[in-house]
């Protein structure tokens, strides 16, 4: 059964994640061009991707390329896995007969 | 947590949007971008072999290959610069140099023995070759593309060898071209 995901659902969460998920397995997007991609703030993103860190979804490691210190971000197999079921979560919320019986 | 289906066909049309736009800007290396450089250069280089004297077309060559090298590099730099493949970069980069220095060598070797439109089906392969090699290494449908424009190659020298170099401008580079084209708008 696909499991709802509150952590994921959060709507700038959620966009981080299918972000994150579009890329390949092993490759990591930069802190800056996620922020402009997504059109958030520096602290706005920082705050989520903490949240999204702590849950073990994603992995940011930070790098210097030529003297200029960089961020990375890259979602792990974990937040992989939770995403694809929340995806399926939502995919079968639609597909319910009626939308009078929210889901918890 | 209650979950309306507007809510969830909301999120979801969300996530497709956003998938979407980053595969379109980011993903697979920027495959689409390369091929529509090195159509580029084809198109310029054969219609050159094809109207022009060797020596002329000889220096054309030189040109739109330096040029197809230096907008690849700064393609292949200001997509690293976004999204890194840590077990990818190095070794693409190492491949792409190591295939110029084997194309080069293959270039040297057949100039006194075969005839130029030879040289140019062999580079045109040897280059459908590095497709396959990038279709297995980011993204599959780099291989289809290699494949494709290796039977193109071939189907050319073999039935038009007089219109070898034209139909290879307008056909080997046009679909280089016309495939980056369509992968990048169509990229889901």
């Amino acid at each position: 059964m696909p499991v709802f995901d509150p952590i994921i659902h959060q709507a700038v969460r959620l966009q981080i994640m299918a972000a994150l998920t579009a890329l390949p397995e092993d490759a990591q997007i930069e802190f800056v061009t996620l922020r402009k991609r997504l059109s958030l703030s520096d602290g706005n993103l920082s705050v989520h991707l903490r949240k999204l860190e702590d849950a073990g979804y994603v992995r940011v490691e930070k790098a210097f390329v030529g003297r200029k210190p960089r961020t990375y971000v890259a979602a792990t197999p974990q937040g992989r896995k939770a995403f694809d079921e929340h995806v399926q979560a939502l995919q079968a919320i639609i597909q319910r007969p009626s939308d009078s019986d929210p889901q918890d | 947590m209650d979950i309306t289906q507007q809510e969830a066909q909301s999120s979801l049309e969300t996530i497709e949007a956003i998938q979407r736009q980053t595969r379109r800007a980011l993903a697979h290396g920027g495959g689409p971008f390369f091929m529509i450089i090195w159509g580029a250069v084809w198109l310029v280089g054969y219609l050159a072999s094809y109207f022009l004297n060797d020596r002329a077309a000889g220096t054309v060559w030189m040109v739109a290959d330096a040029a197809g090298i230096a907008a690849s590099f700064l393609t292949g730099w200001w997509m690293s610069r976004q999204v890194r493949m840590p077990g990818h970069d190095a070794r693409i980069a190492i491949f792409w140099l190591l295939w110029l220095v084997y194309a080069a060598l293959i270039v040297w070797l057949t100039e006194s023995y075969a005839n130029p439109d030879l040289t140019g089906v062999l580079i045109a392969v040897f280059a459908m070759f590095g497709y396959v090699v990038m279709g297995l290494w980011l993204w599959r449908p780099l291989i289809w593309v290699g494949i494709g424009v290796t039977i193109l190659a071939l189907a050319i020298y073999l039935l038009i060898p007089d219109y070898a170099d034209l139909a290879m401008a307008i056909l080997g580079g046009g679909a280089l071209i016309g495939s980056g084209v369509y992968i990048y708008r169509n990229w889901r």
